[in-house]
């Protein structure tokens, strides 16, 4: 007995976090060595930054299912685009449909990167609420074993009522006339949008979306402000192009973001989640609002 | 070993450390790649230190997705834990329970208004869906390829239902009438029938009046019709007619509530399987089976109960799709489904035989005949109450999408079988009309009275149906179009679509349908107009031309600025809507019958008396004589190629704003014509508006006859498929949306239209004047506000409250609130004369304008809504001046308010429970019923009319448990 209450007793009063490393994107224009970080009022030390002008890794995900003519469109977008970054640049492709697949690893070939994004199909059933924490890991690990900067953007045309999950909640019996289960048919949405964002608070690596086919139904409103929180969270963006002629624009907005992040490599003493504040030559600069430590990460 | 108590308590301090999901998600490092970071950090080759980092990571990339078999070629192929595995390997679902009880409800205010303090509701509904690849052990491993969801859902529930109605009172179900007063709540008089006789002293070239009566009837003594005047069948019904319980009034008006209950019974469930023929061939198979039962209530504790019998649902359905991507750019889908729904109210019917029961005798059915008395609630079920129809739908649908360029283009294909197997019984027990004027003094208005008829047995209009078998209907539709979007520069989209469609005829499965044909001689009457028979006597088997129609739409997407973040969106369209099946036995007729016995003149006898049974048929059926249907009604498919047409356009504006906001302005207008209308409406065999200068004579039959165009039969029955009514539609939207951040989301949303028509509502004065009918139409709320929203509680780790983790954060973590919130305005008023006294040439009357008199009220309220005194009965043979519906005058506003209250209990990363607490109406408003709008003429008003008899509505709970997995 008195081996658990000395137990219990050095769990409650060690400190709540040992020394942590963790990343973080960033965006501001001020040099690297201007950065200060404040973890829920705490200050914590920059171990390194990665700045803008260094190499990159893009993770592309496709999880285009329908719309072959805007999925064709923000293909060439994003060749394009990468082209005109230039060879610090790299780019892998993954396809979401039935299960994360990696169709390219990161290369910096734009011509062959151009003819595998033209080589496949669009086709089959969104997959993106399903693979979103998967890629996330994958590119937090990724991200973890090199200083590079890293970012996943998803191109996505995929509707709520198109996942194999039921998220829509369909009439089983119509003759159910007193029903009010389904007035509230967002929750089913809502609570799977939740269970991503959870898991993906503790992301190190910046998710963007471009989704191809923005609907204005109640429901898939509900699920595209679901995307927009992955992007949140995460410290990315999420764009939704109602039609085509915006996706090109969109596509570019998005890689121009990612190509402006910069990566900081932060030590602090904590534990779980907490506000983060950068502030550069005491301004303060974009990045993502919430950091875990100490569950993941390197 | 760990010692139990030091295990419980290292426990308890790991869960105050940290919240649920973090601990899973230390499990959730993948490790193939824990070591990957230290591994990593090794020198590589001679490359620049940046280099060899990116190199790094690639290879760790490579690594990591190869241990989670993400690479190309690899499958799955067996359920993965770690980090790097996705959702799709394995089985997910959720089961769930909604609980309501009346316990946790507010009292309806329509109950609490009427005495009651509680409204029965017991509702369980209970289900559960799971979804993942589809693995059977040793014998087929799915995963990536085939794909299984299956839904059940199940209800038991019994619920309140509240009616108020108006019946005879108690003395006067015994024919005693001596508290009979009108709607001003003078005393009215009841006549006896058999005393009626021609006034010797009658002016004809002056107006029927009680100073100058064409005939003069006695009063029954005292207002009370002697014990042995009942008619035996009135009286066996009588029987089954429930005593007043209350006295809402005004007068002897509003004396029965009711609150019986419904129960409903439903089970279904939805299974569907995916299977992946390679990367380019998708396969879904979808069936859908739900069966209910629902007992309606039993407004009436009797067997001549008002509401509708009770109910079987049956749904079927099953659909298979294929769809391939045949290159990159082209995609081809094809689809089949099958739909069959089913509604029975003829399999739970007890085998009684009530007419006979009653003695009602010469009607073929068994369940109980619809009794209506002008002025009161009825007794037994409405007209085609009784039915057994089944709908099958199947539906193929084929379609190629490929892109070129600029251009994507898509061809579609679709062919639909459509059959309605429906035995719909429209009287089969009669269905019989008691009004005033048997009991009144004939041409006088507001004498005589409905029930007082009925308890004499003399129907002023009795209608029994006879058939013999079910009606098999079938259509066919094709639809084949080509669209092309076309992105003409990175700011300008447009899109261009032709469809044709090609609607098919309504057939009958064994010819058996006919049609009124005006431009066939009547063998009968000699005159033009008599019935055809599909497939005979050189007619087709069909009475509709086969319609072709091209729909063409033009659409454009514009960003007029730089930063694209606004754009434009239009849209033009012509659309045709088909001329639909619909359920009965509507153009049967020969194969089916409709007897119709006609008064001589229904001021002074009946056309049925109830003791003296229903005359038959002259032949048996089918009777496939061109006058089969002589003085009766006709039914009649309109052999016209029109079809509604709407020429619909849209202009949307819609700007991106900072902090995640979106406005949007919306404009859009639909022209419709060609809309379809019934035959009451389209008025073919109506007696032109001048006749009504003849004044009293109309109410002779065979005068009447002799205006109507077709002379020889009653009205020209359409079935809503005569295609003449036109419409107009014009919205204007403005809504503001917040994507979630913070955690609030909301979309808000204020809208105004006008829809204006020339045939909705209650029916028209004047079919041959349409123009005069042009009004806005009913039920159409013009302002609509809704606002919908999501607000996550800010509490908890990364939220900006009790951020901290611990036992106390994690119980107030994870709340979210969402609701719907609307408001309606009131949709316009449609007011009524009390009395009609056109000879029945004018069905639907409207009312006159008090000159200078203001239809407003200063402050409207359930006492006044509007100025009734504004409003008079037109005279007697003359047309009403207001508009069909009221200009300005609105019924009551619409509100509604529902809350939802969600927990989310993460149980691990896969798993969680939300605890719901949904309130409907959670402000438990009561929504004011619509006015009284029936006016009255100068001398006898409604003293209630422009009054709202109390409010409706009330808070319902509903407590949900999900488990998510």
């Amino acid at each position: 007995m008195p081996v658990g209450v000395l137990t219990a007793l050095a769990l409650l009063l060690a400190p709540r976090g040992a020394a942590e490393v963790f990343k973080t994107p960033v965006w501001s224009d001020r040099p690297a060595s201007s950065f200060e970080v404040v973890l829920d009022g705490s200050p914590a030390t920059v171990q390194s930054v990665q700045s803008a002008d260094t190499h990159l890794i893009l993770l592309l995900v496709l999880d285009t299912v329908s719309r072959a003519d805007r999925a064709a469109v923000a293909r060439t977008a994003v060749i394009e685009k990468l082209a005109d970054l230039g060879p610090k640049y790299y780019a892998g492709i993954l396809t979401a449909q039935d299960g994360l697949e990696v169709q390219q690893a990161p290369i910096r070939g734009r011509k062959r990167l151009r003819q595998k994004l033209e080589s496949l199909d669009v086709r089959g059933v969104p997959g993106l609420l399903d693979v979103v924490v998967q890629t996330s890991r994958i590119a937090d690990e990724t991200l973890g074993a090199a200083d590079v900067r890293l970012a996943v953007l998803f191109l996505t045309d995929g509707e709520i009522e198109d996942y194999r999950g039921d998220y829509t909640i369909p009439v089983v019996n119509p003759s159910d006339r007193s029903d009010l289960s389904r007035r509230f048919r967002s929750q089913l949405i809502l609570e799977r949008v939740r269970s991503i964002t959870d898991s993906l608070a503790s992301a190190q690596a910046p998710l963007f979306f471009l989704h191809l086919a923005r609907q204005y139904d109640d429901l898939n409103e509900v699920y595209q402000s679901g995307i927009s929180e992955f992007a949140r969270v995460t410290g990315g963006r999420a764009l939704f192009a109602a039609g085509v002629q915006e996706i090109a624009a969109m596509a570019e907005q998005l890689l121009d973001e990612i190509a402006a992040h910069s990566v900081l490599t932060i030590e602090a003493d904590c534990v779980g989640l907490h506000r983060l504040e950068v502030r550069a030559d005491g301004a303060s600069a974009r990045h993502k609002e919430v950091v875990r430590c100490g569950q993941s990460g390197s | 070993m760990i010692p139990g108590p030091v295990f419980a308590v290292t426990a308890l301090s790991l869960l105050l450390a940290a919240p649920a999901y973090a601990a899973s998600d230390a499990v959730a490092v993948s490790a193939a790649a824990v070591s990957a970071p230290t591994a990593a950090k090794a020198p590589g080759r001679a490359d620049s230190p940046e280099l060899s980092q990116i190199r790094l990571a690639v290879e760790t990339f490579r690594r990591i997705t190869a241990a989670a078999r993400l690479q190309p070629g690899q499958r799955s192929d067996r359920l993965q834990k770690a980090g790097a595995s996705g959702r799709t390997g394995s089985w997910h679902g959720r089961a769930f329970e909604y609980f309501r009880n009346d316990i946790l409800d507010a009292v309806p205010h329509e109950v609490v208004q009427r005495g009651g303090d509680r409204n029965l509701r017991r509702r369980n509904q209970f289900g559960f869906t799971v979804n993942g690849p589809v693995v059977v052990p040793r014998l087929y491993n799915g995963r990536r390829s085939s794909f299984f969801t299956f839904s059940y859902e199940g209800t038991r529930e019994r619920v309140g239902r509240s009616y108020l109605y108006t019946l005879p009172t108690a003395q006067q179900r015994f024919g005693d009438f001596s508290d009979l007063v009108d709607r001003a709540g003078r005393p009215r008089t009841i006549f006896d029938p058999r005393s009626t006789r021609r006034n010797p002293v009658h002016d004809p070239s002056a107006r029927v009046s009680r100073s100058n009566p064409e005939y003069m009837r006695d009063a029954f003594p005292g207002n009370r019709i002697p014990g042995h005047r009942i008619d035996r069948v009135a009286r066996a019904a009588n029987e089954l007619y429930p005593e007043p319980n209350t006295s809402v009034g005004p007068f002897l008006r509003n004396n029965y509530w009711s609150n019986p209950s419904e129960r409903n019974t439903p089970d279904g469930f939805i299974a569907r399987l995916d299977h992946n023929l390679g990367d380019t061939q998708k396969i879904n198979v979808t069936a859908r089976s739900s069966d209910g039962f629902s007992d309606t209530p039993d407004i009436y504790p009797t067997a001549g109960n008002f509401g509708r019998p009770d109910r079987l649902f049956r749904n079927r359905a099953l659909t298979v799709s294929d769809s391939v991507s045949l290159t990159p750019n082209v995609t081809y889908n094809a689809q089949a489904g099958t739909d069959i729904q089913v509604v029975d109210t003829l399999s739970p019917v007890s085998g009684r035989n009530l007419p006979g029961e009653l003695g009602l005798e010469g009607v073929n059915g068994s369940v109980f005949p619809a009794l209506r008395f002008r002025g009161y609630v009825g007794l037994g079920p409405s007209q085609r109450s009784y039915l057994r129809n089944a709908l099958a739908k199947i539906e193929i649908s084929n379609n190629v999408i490929f892109r070129n360029g600029n251009h994507t283009w898509t061809v579609t294909s679709d062919t639909k079988f459509l059959s309605w197997s429906t035995y719909e019984l429209d009287a089969p027990s009669g269905s019989f009309s008691f009004d005033d004027r048997i009991t009144g003094l004939p041409g006088i208005n507001n004498t005589g009275d409905g029930f007082a008829t009925f308890l004499l047995g003399q129907a002023g209009r009795a209608l029994a149906t006879d058939q013999p078998q079910p009606t098999y209907l079938r259509r066919r539709a094709f639809e084949n179009s080509v669209s092309d979007q076309w992105q003409v520069s990175p700011n300008l989209t447009l899109s261009v679509r032709v469809k044709i469609r090609a609607d098919g005829p309504r057939l009958e499965k064994y010819d058996r349908q006919s049609s009124f044909d005006p431009a066939v001689t009547n063998p009968g009457a000699g005159s033009m107009g008599a019935l055809v028979f599909a497939g005979l006597n050189g007619t087709g088997r069909a009475f509709q031309p086969f319609r072709v129609r091209t729909e063409p739409r033009l659409g454009l997407s514009w960003s007029p600025t730089a930063s694209r973040n606004t754009v434009v969106r239009g849209t033009l369209l012509r659309t045709y809507s088909t001329v639909g099946l619909r359920t009965g036995p509507f153009a049967t007729q020969g194969f089916t019958g409709r007897r119709l016995p006609l008064s001589r003149n229904r001021q002074l006898v009946p056309a049925v008396v109830l003791e003296d049974g229903f005359p038959p048929l002259p032949n048996p059926l089918p009777d496939l004589r061109g006058d089969f249907a002589n003085n009766t009604d006709v039914d009649m498919i309109p052999r016209t190629g029109a079809q509604p047409t709407l020429s619909y356009g849209l202009v949307e504006i819609e700007r991106k704003l900072p902090n995640g906001l979106t406005v949007r302005a919306r404009g859009r207008t639909t022209r419709g014509r060609d809309m379809l209308i019934g035959g009451q409406i389209a008025g073919l065999n109506r007696a032109p508006i001048e006749v009504l200068a003849y004044r009293d004579r109309l109410n002779d039959e065979s005068f009447r006859r002799s205006v109507r165009p077709y002379p020889h039969v009653q009205q020209i029955r359409m079935n809503y498929q005569y295609p003449g009514g036109k419409y107009r539609y014009d919205e204007g939207s403005l809504n503001l949306q917040k994507r979630t951040g913070d955690g609030l989301s909301f979309d808000l949303e204020y809208s105004y239209r006008n829809r204006w028509d020339d045939y909705s509502g209650p029916g028209i004065q004047n079919p041959r004047d349409r123009r005069t009918a042009w009004a806005r139409t009913r039920g159409t709320r013009p302002q609509r506000f809704s606002l919908s929203y999501t607000y996550e509680l800010p509490f908890g780790p990364g939220k900006s409250m009790l951020a901290r983790s611990g036992l106390w954060t994690r119980l107030v973590s994870d709340w979210s609130v969402s609701g719907f919130t609307s408001w309606y305005s009131g949709d316009p008023i449609v007011l009524e004369p009390l009395f009609n006294n056109t000879g029945g040439t004018v069905p639907y009357l409207r009312v006159d304008a008090v000159p200078g008199a203001d239809p407003h009220v200063r402050s409207p309220g359930p006492e006044r809504w509007f100025n009734a005194e504004a409003f008079v009965d037109p005279p007697d043979f003359a047309l009403g001046g207001v508009p069909r519906t009221h200009p300005t005058l609105r019924n009551p506003n619409l509100s509604n308010h529902d809350v939802a209250l969600t927990k989310r209990v993460v149980l691990s990363q896969e798993q969680s429970v939300e605890v719901l607490v949904q309130s409907f109406n959670f402000l438990n408003h009561g929504n004011w019923r619509d006015p009284d709008t029936v006016i009255g003429p100068g001398g006898a008003r409604n003293v209630n009319a422009g009054r709202i008899i109390g409010s409706r509505g009330g808070r319902v709970m509903q407590l949900g448990l999900r488990y998510h997995f």
